[in-house]
């Protein structure tokens, strides 16, 4: 019974500031909207399968605010890697746990709207659960509308997770914060720019409770629990790009991503 | 060092891109309104994607709310 | 340091390029406009709506509010009409298919005016789409709306009986 906790993210993963509302209803479209997802995800061999089922509905009320409701549920199944560990020839294999699991995650988000002349404010919350893994989060998020070509907006989220490990008797907590300020700038009649700079800061139990460490040499037993620092600051940097081609009757977008943390993982994408 | 060197072609590539802003009457904006258009096309497989990168990568942020499009109030 | 600095410079360049607009004041006179109906070489112009309270409005097929007001409007007008109520729709659109198929889905029994080069969406101060103006029997601006809300629809009803009252 091996499961990878980071494929399970919380919903803090998907609280991103400004949660990406997946039905929207605004004062410009006065409508209710409803929307459904299935995704299928799948990785090599006997490794991660996960179904997923989203449902959202939105709806205005009265002239100013809308709201929201996301219903999410994912059913993964699979084996998953444990450690690393360097086999007769010295070279480096993954280990994955023998047994498939089925697990599931089924999460609620509610989100509130209040958009005035040239300011929205949003409010979102909700909870993520599973059977080692519980998420309370909730965020804030302000866009202010400079002048019809700038937009700035900025928001903070906060996650209150559990982590209770099946096969394990204890019961940790972690706490995520995230900020984000971001800009986004009409270029011309047919471009848009978007910058984001989030800033995340994770406390508490970080570590994987189903994976191990493979140390050569050891002093005791070479299988060591996977063990992280209890602190972790991220920071990331978005900028995109929209652009309208009226030859082809489509757009391109185009983003990339530098994200750095002070556990020196870097990434650039 | 190569950290640095992305980051100044971002500022550049921002600093190239804002320097061709005109400006945009509320009427042209129907290029802009395109649900083509629009930062995220569709939410849910945005979420998705991005729940997987970040699943994989082992990092998160960036991606958040905007701006911009429709010149409708 | 560095990055912060770029990262306001770059900000403060674009809060420059905002544009601005000299919208109409209420109670000016609403200029004369000339301006072929959609689809066809024949003109109208402002002045032949006077006597009437005249409510203009600036739209474009791709602006979401014009959904709503296009069927509340098309209503409202028919009630009206016999009143002395005129209405003129001016499109903004850039390519008159678009403008086309919108009417196809919201039918309009209105004047529908075409401002292709947007000389008049400028003078009269267009700052949203869609935009109205309301303009009484004399010719005078008398209500501007940005944007369009279906609750709008009932101050809209009110402003033009009380116009319709005057003599």
């Amino acid at each position: 019974m091996s499961k990878t906790l980071v494929n399970r993210l919380s919903l803090a993963a998907l609280a991103l500031p400004g949660l990406i509302q997946p039905a929207q209803a605004g004062r410009a479209e006065e409508t209710y909207n409803s929307d459904f997802q299935y995704a299928h995800y799948e990785e090599s061999g006997e490794r991660m399968k996960v179904d997923v089922f989203e449902l959202s509905a939105a709806a205005p009320i009265g002239k100013a605010f809308s709201v929201s409701l996301d219903l999410v549920r994912d059913t993964m199944s699979g084996a998953s890697p444990m450690f690393n560990v360097r086999d007769a020839n010295g070279q480096v294999k993954q280990q994955i746990s023998g047994a498939s699991i089925a697990d599931q995650r089924d999460m609620v988000n509610v989100g509130l709207n209040y958009a005035m002349d040239s300011v929205t404010i949003g409010l979102s919350g909700g909870v993520s659960g599973e059977d080692d893994y519980l998420s309370r989060y909730f965020g804030t998020n302000l866009s202010w509308d400079l002048n019809k070509a700038t937009t700035l907006s900025a928001s903070a989220s906060y996650a209150f997770d559990d982590v209770f490990p099946t096969g394990g008797s204890y019961r940790k907590s972690k706490f995520n914060q995230q900020y984000l300020l971001g800009v986004t700038q009409v270029v011309n009649k047919n471009t848009l720019i978007q910058s984001n700079m989030t800033f995340g800061y994770n406390q508490g139990f970080l570590s994987d409770p189903y994976k191990k460490v493979f140390v050569e040499n050891p002093i005791g037993s070479p299988i060591l629990d996977d063990t992280r620092p209890d602190k972790k600051f991220q920071w990331a940097w978005l900028t995109r790009y929209v652009g309208h081609f009226k030859s082809l009757k489509a757009a391109l977008h185009a983003d990339y991503r530098f994200y750095v943390d002070d556990w020196a993982w870097s990434r650039i994408w | 060092m190569k950290k640095q060197s992305f980051k100044l072609i971002c500022i550049a590539f921002m600093l190239v891109a804002l320097s061709a802003c005109t400006p945009v009457k509320p009427w042209q904006r129907g290029n802009l309104a395109l649900p083509q258009m629009a930062l995220e096309t569709d939410a849910h497989e945005a979420a998705f994607r991005i729940h997987a990168f970040h699943s994989k990568e082992g990092s998160s942020g960036g991606y958040g709310g905007g701006g911009g499009g429709c010149g409708c109030n | 340091m560095k990055r912060l600095i770029s990262k306001i410079s770059i900000l403060a360049v674009a809060i420059s390029f905002s544009y601005s607009v000299q919208a109409l004041e209420l109670n000016a006179v609403a200029p004369e406009f000339s301006l072929p109906k959609l689809g066809s070489m024949q003109s109208s112009r402002l002045s032949q709506y006077r006597g009437k309270v005249v409510y203009i409005d600036f739209w474009a097929s791709w602006c979401a509010p014009c959904r709503t007001s296009f069927p509340l409007l098309e209503n409202f007008f028919q009630a009206k009409q016999k009143e002395g109520f005129a209405l003129v729709a001016i499109n903004m659109d850039e390519e008159i298919a678009a403008a086309q198929r919108f009417l196809e889905l919201y039918p309009a029994s209105f004047d529908i005016l075409r401002d292709a080069e947007a000389q008049w969406a400028d003078t009269y101060g267009v700052e949203t789409m869609p935009t109205s103006f309301i303009i009484d029997k004399k010719g005078v601006i008398r209500h501007i709306h940005n944007g369009f809300a279906k609750d709008d629809m009932a101050d809209i009803e009110k402003i033009v009986n009380q116009l319709l009252a005057e003599k």
